[in-house]
């Protein structure tokens, strides 16, 4: 079964982070986005995801990542500087907005994401006495967001055939049925893989009373250390 | 027959495939929120696309704290996401309002579940929270960053009022989509062999 937060051992990383502090940066930098300045603190903190992205090797997310975020903070500075219609002002604050404030964070989570394996998430929340209740359900959510998302695509190509997209003439008719035609087979069909899903975890002892161990390496070292400092600085910065 | 009264593994489980599901079409409904104008509008249409994936939840949620558990667990995503303490306070409240009024209903009578739905949705409103409790420094915020017009929209569609009227909103979309959810239940789930 191919498992999300893949453990790719082979991929040749220049560091490894510990899931705490990637928790903790992922805090700040989120956190930071809604302070509104505009300063050399704000790229910096910024800059931070993508430099994790780059040593994860997901250079194509990077590159993506880069263009968008120049591309905003050219929207940023013309903005109130030119009036515009409604349409353009809502296009404007979509670019703005989202790829500013958001991507940065949202980057993060997909470092996070991809670079996190569920032992080693597991591992570490159990090192900071996280109660069950909340790890389990987390580690569940964030094993089905691709699924979510490749089963949607899935079902949406397959409702084309049946002329249900958005826009189209039988979609005006009825927009409830669109949301009957798409939504429905999409927790029909991520329910059922979730029951077996959760009959394979049963089966390997996730619910057994005994405390857990694991094999996956968890510690703070250097690169940890370098990083939370660099951002811890750049947050303060920031606020201040 | 007897009713087993503690989650385990299973039920935890279930909270996060539901948790997912209930996010996602959150997330993409909200999309809509850019533009101002269509902001009170969502709050009606939230719970009734989330009312789907949640009703079906409440077929498999019938012990006491599933329920608080998942409210919980959105607001520490909330918080994480930038909403700061009050995404935590709003949802655990309203959690357990929901617990409640579940309870009460003995998780089966369609009336109760319905009125928990509604007080469930009420966590929405931590997204328009900080415009109301912080409110002119949240505003001067949107000003700088997305600008005058955006700002503008935002107070004329989003006054002080709207805060109650928003939970009304809601609490109207919650009885609505409860409805839906409970017939999609019978249509489709229900024939599926999902429930």
């Amino acid at each position: 079964m191919e498992v999300f937060l893949s453990t790719d051992e082979r991929k040749k990383r220049a560091f490894r982070l510990d899931p705490r502090t990637k928790l903790l940066i992922m805090v700040m930098v989120s956190s930071v986005m809604f302070e509104y300045d505009i300063t050399i603190f704000f790229f910096g903190l910024a800059v931070v995801p993508l430099v994790l992205l780059v040593n994860n090797q997901q250079y194509k997310l990077s590159v993506i990542y880069c263009g968008l975020f120049l591309l905003a903070v050219y929207t940023y500075t013309l903005q109130n500087a030119v009036q515009v219609n409604q349409i353009a002002n809502a296009l404007f604050v979509l670019l703005s907005s989202l790829v500013l404030r958001l991507f940065p964070m949202f980057m993060m989570g997909a470092y996070i994401v991809t670079s996190t394996t569920v032992s080693e998430f597991v591992a570490s929340m159990e090192r900071m006495h996280v109660s069950k209740v909340i790890v389990i359900p987390l580690c569940v959510m964030f094993r089905f967001l691709p699924t979510i998302r490749e089963e949607s695509v899935s079902i949406k190509h397959a409702m084309c055939i049946r002329d249900i997209q958005f826009g189209t003439k039988r979609f005006w008719v009825n927009p409830l049925s669109f949301l009957e035609y798409r939504i429905i087979p999409l927790i029909t069909s991520v329910v059922k893989i979730g029951d077996e899903l959760s009959a394979a975890a049963l089966t390997r002892g996730l619910g057994s009373p005994v405390p857990r161990t694991s094999i996956a390496k968890i510690g703070f070292g250097l690169f940890d250390v370098v990083f939370l400092i660099i951002t811890m600085i750049l947050f303060i910065g920031l606020l201040f | 027959m007897e009713r087993s009264t503690r989650i385990n593994t299973k039920d935890l489980i279930n909270i996060g495939i539901y948790l997912a599901i209930y996010f996602v079409i959150i997330f993409v409904v909200g999309m809509l929120n850019t533009i101002p104008i269509l902001y009170p509008i969502l709050f009606l249409i939230w719970p009734i696309v989330g009312g789907i994936p949640f009703m079906l939840f409440l077929t498999k949620a019938q012990k006491p704290g599933m329920v608080f558990i998942m409210a919980i667990l959105i607001g520490l995503i909330c918080f994480v996401f930038g909403y700061s303490w009050m995404a935590i306070a709003a949802c655990s409240i309203s959690g357990l309002l929901a617990e409640f009024f579940l309870k009460a209903g003995d998780y089966k009578k369609f009336k109760y579940i319905a009125l928990s739905y509604s007080v469930f949705s009420f966590w929405i409103i931590t997204f328009a929270l900080p415009i109301w409790v912080i409110g002119d420094t949240y505003i001067a915020g949107i000003r700088q960053s997305v600008g005058d017009q955006y700002a503008d929209g935002l107070l004329t569609y989003m006054p002080g009022w709207m805060a109650f009227a928003g939970l009304a909103l809601l609490f109207v979309g919650g009885i609505l989509g409860a409805l839906l959810g409970s017939k999609m239940l019978k249509k489709h789930f229900i024939k599926a062999g999902i429930v």
